[in-house]
């Protein structure tokens, strides 16, 4: 379970998140959506202090932390029990595929090599990754870079996992095969927050859409009341322009 | 004339002799090394590091240091460091072996020179690997240890390599201060000779400089490849 309360994130004068407050149940797959430049990103990156939120408080599961006076240590806890996929990918470029997947294991979990190596081959199993353990990223598409990436994350069993924009680097046919990992993780029951431009697929795989802008959360609820009915004069007008055939009668 | 006195003989011979000095420089080259690029590695901590009075004061003394030619900078710690500390603490330094002199004098240099290096390195690092390793849950030092350090090496091995051959190259400066490395073992037999077999004892020296250089150079060629795995960019074997 991860919440976050009153999240306020400025870089220099600029408020970015002006007291974002979110809850995704275990389970749940949230996905948020919204102009471009309305602090999705900078949210997901709060959570796990790539940013560091200027005001509010961070809990995953029984980790709770306040963003302002957060301690190193604390803020370890918090990364141990979340997971992240990147935009970019963001694999160790000196590592092979199998080791990109064992590093976490290995050196933060500190589990045996032999352990390491088993839980590894069976999350690239899980993406489809195996027959490319043994190349290094430099080697792969983009496409299976990320669906490395994501078996990276998993394997930590992390509570939460957080997909910021895993697909927009990627061309269609790459986005594909890894929009169909996702939704498969997300089948075995993993607790998501994702960011993605990919409306289809946020409307097919979330349980709720939460619709943000001008750094705060203007409307969230079922994919279907968001798409088809959504309250908001703002959100309208933003799902307006993604369809702009279905609202034109 | 050189063609007729010319003894090539007289190298081979004297090659051994050169040659038990070797050590003396391996010795200084060594720590040099070891502490200059440890030092340097501090240094560029310090410079990168919010305190801005500390990485100020790095900066200035990275500045000075790399003004000053080696064999001045050699003088001033030889003749100006056992004076500096009898006068600011009493500590009596002056009996020191020289070679220890020669060792500060060098790593002070090489850590100042390779400090700036590694902080280029550092900021060329994709700060994506970082953010990566963070996600992870990794501490700082894990950080370091299994990603900045591994894929920062392989960016400055070429130029860690250059330095290395420079730092050898620039001990031949310790025969100043009365030392018996390869240069001051060689001058020395040729005053034996009267100063008649300059050119022989040179050449022997510089055999031993240019073999010593040489397995350092292929060294780091094989650092490079071992650290460059996945780094280089292969165009060759994807398998899709």
């Amino acid at each position: 379970m991860l919440k976050i309360n009153d999240l306020h994130k400025s870089f220099g004068a600029k408020e970015i998140l002006k007291g974002v407050s979110l809850q995704v149940s275990d389970g749940e797959i949230v996905t948020i959506i919204g102009p471009s430049g309305t602090g999705k990103t900078t949210l997901l990156r709060c959570v796990n202090f790539l940013e560091r939120a200027q005001k509010g408080a961070i809990t995953i599961d029984d980790v709770s932390v306040d963003t302002a006076h957060a301690s190193k240590k604390e803020i370890l806890r918090i990364c141990r029990c979340s997971g992240m996929v990147f935009q970019t990918y963001n694999l160790f470029r000196n590592k092979t595929v199998l080791e990109n997947v064992m590093e976490g294991l290995l050196v933060v979990k500190k589990l045996p090599k032999k352990e390491a190596l088993d839980i590894a081959r069976t999350e690239l199993a899980k993406v489809g990754m195996t027959e490319f353990e043994s190349q290094y990223p430099s080697q792969i598409s983009g496409g299976q870079q990320q669906r490395a990436a994501i078996a990276r994350a998993i394997a930590m069993e992390p509570s939460i996992l957080l997909l910021d924009e895993p697909t927009s680097a990627l061309d269609p046919e790459l986005s594909a095969e890894v929009l169909n990992t996702i939704k498969k993780v997300a089948k075995e029951g993993m607790t998501m927050l994702i960011v993605t431009h990919e409306i289809e697929f946020a409307r097919e795989l979330s349980n709720r859409i939460v619709f943000m802008d001008g750094g705060v959360i203007v409307e969230e609820g079922p994919p279907r009341e968001i798409f088809l009915s959504p309250k908001q004069e703002r959100t309208k007008q933003f799902i307006q322009r993604l369809y702009p055939l279905d609202y034109q009668i | 004339m050189v063609a007729e006195t010319f003894d090539l003989k007289f190298i081979i011979d004297i090659l051994p002799r050169v040659l038990k000095a070797l050590p003396t420089t391996l010795y200084i080259t060594a720590w040099s090394a070891i502490f200059g690029w440890l030092f340097g590695l501090v240094f560029t901590f310090a410079r990168i590091s919010r305190y801005k009075v500390l990485s100020g004061a790095i900066g200035v003394c990275t500045t000075v240091i790399r003004g000053i030619p080696t064999v001045v900078l050699l003088y001033l710690v030889y003749f100006g460091l056992p004076n500096l500390l009898r006068g600011t603490t009493g500590i009596e330094i002056s009996q020191w072996e020289k070679t220890t002199f020669v060792i500060i004098a060098m790593a002070l240099e090489l850590a100042m020179t390779s400090s700036e290096m590694f902080r280029s390195a550092y900021n060329s690092l994709d700060k994506g690997q970082l953010e990566a390793a963070h996600a992870l849950g990794m501490t700082r030092l894990q950080r370091f240890r299994r990603i900045i350090f591994p894929q920062g090496l392989y960016v400055i091995l070429p130029n860690l390599s250059s330095a290395a051959l420079a730092l050898i190259q620039g001990t031949s400066l310790v025969y100043t201060l009365g030392v018996m490395d390869v240069l001051g073992r060689a001058r020395q037999i040729n005053s034996n000779e009267f100063g008649l077999k300059s050119l022989e004892a040179y050449i022997a020296v510089a055999l031993i400089y240019w073999a010593f250089s040489f397995v350092i150079t292929c060294l780091f060629k094989l650092l490079e490849r071992w650290f460059g795995r996945g780094l280089k960019t292969v165009a060759s074997s994807t398998s899709t």
